[in-house]
């Protein structure tokens, strides 16, 4: 097995796992986290509760493919998609100075905006945008050559 | 091309999913709260609420015409509360409980209460159901604490 791919896979399993545990608190507590993303005071209560539907259970999905290997570079970009909204949000909120709970991955969790938590979400898209390009597909010239070779 | 299209089906898998979850969960977000501007009304027609006497709370209470929401703690409800009024907390109306627990016929005519009667609280769950559509909406003034000092009709209190 090459690095990229080992690498490839640990970001798998890290990210498949991640994303269960996250959907699990968001989804046994739907009201909870809708008051979360509400209190980011970006989008009103209406929103706020379709975001409580549609992010925790997109988590699942993203958790389960992840770990499958079922439509992996797919299923990386859609969490990059995420992660970067998150970002938004978060440093929105820290420049705002709301003083709100983050609610990242549980909707408990009492951590507050921090540069600590931006840093932190900061670099689990930075590790999403590495295997976004590491699951890149093989141009096709390379592609003909690894089938001629 | 195909993978945008294999992202697209993968959040609209998530869509319904997480519609089907929610709708499963107990206590899932009601539907009529996710399509809310659907069927809420312009702000000009919004309904009225109306804080009310306890001795008229009762009349109400003993024609069965009214639906009681306590607004207590939990603990404080178990302990004792007026007789057929069930409890949800600020979160839960917030979340549109009270339109999944609340039979069309039962949400004609409201009755909140809190303990003292505290007009923060209770102006706030009348906002929140009359945004939810919620036509007649009374506010008890004085609280339980007042039913109680009426010497009128309580359940539980043998703990």
């Amino acid at each position: 097995m090459k690095k990229k791919e080992i690498f490839v896979l640990i970001l798998r399993l890290f990210f498949g796992c991640l994303f269960l545990y996250s959907s699990y608190f968001k989804l046994t507590e739907p009201l909870d986290f809708a008051e979360t993303i509400e209190n980011y005071q970006v989008f009103g209560s209406w929103l706020s509760h379709w975001g409580a539907i549609l992010i925790p259970a997109s988590e699942l999905i993203l958790g389960i493919l992840l770990l499958t290997g079922i439509w992996i570079r797919e299923s990386f970009t859609a969490s990059l998609l995420i992660f970067i909204a998150f970002d938004i949000m978060i440093v929105q909120a820290a420049i705002r100075g709301l003083d709100i709970s983050c609610g990242c991955f549980n909707p408990s969790e009492n951590g507050p905006i921090d540069a600590l938590k931006i840093l932190e979400n900061g670099l689990l898209t930075v590790m999403n945008v590495a295997a976004v390009v590491l699951t890149r597909p093989a141009p096709e010239g390379n592609m003909q050559q690894l089938e001629s070779g | 091309m195909r993978q945008l299209l294999r992202i697209f089906l993968l959040f609209i898998i998530a869509l319904i999913s997480g519609l089907v979850i929610n709708e499963l969960h107990p206590r899932g977000i009601s539907w009529r709260l996710l399509f809310i501007p659907l069927f809420s009304q312009s702000s000009s027609e919004k309904h009225e609420y109306t804080v009310t006497s306890v001795d008229s709370a009762f009349v109400l209470w003993q024609r069965k015409e009214i639906f009681l929401v306590d607004i207590r703690s939990e603990s404080d409800y178990l302990f004792d509360h007026i007789p057929g009024a069930v409890h949800i907390s600020l979160k839960e109306l917030k979340a549109g409980r009270l339109l999944k627990i609340a039979q069309p016929s039962e949400r004609e005519k409201l009755l909140i209460y809190d303990g003292e009667g505290n007009m923060g609280n209770l102006n706030l769950a009348a906002r929140i159901l009359s945004n939810q559509d919620f036509p007649e909406i009374y506010l008890l003034f004085g609280g339980y604490m007042a039913w109680i000092q009426r010497g009128y009709p309580i359940e539980g209190g043998d703990m």
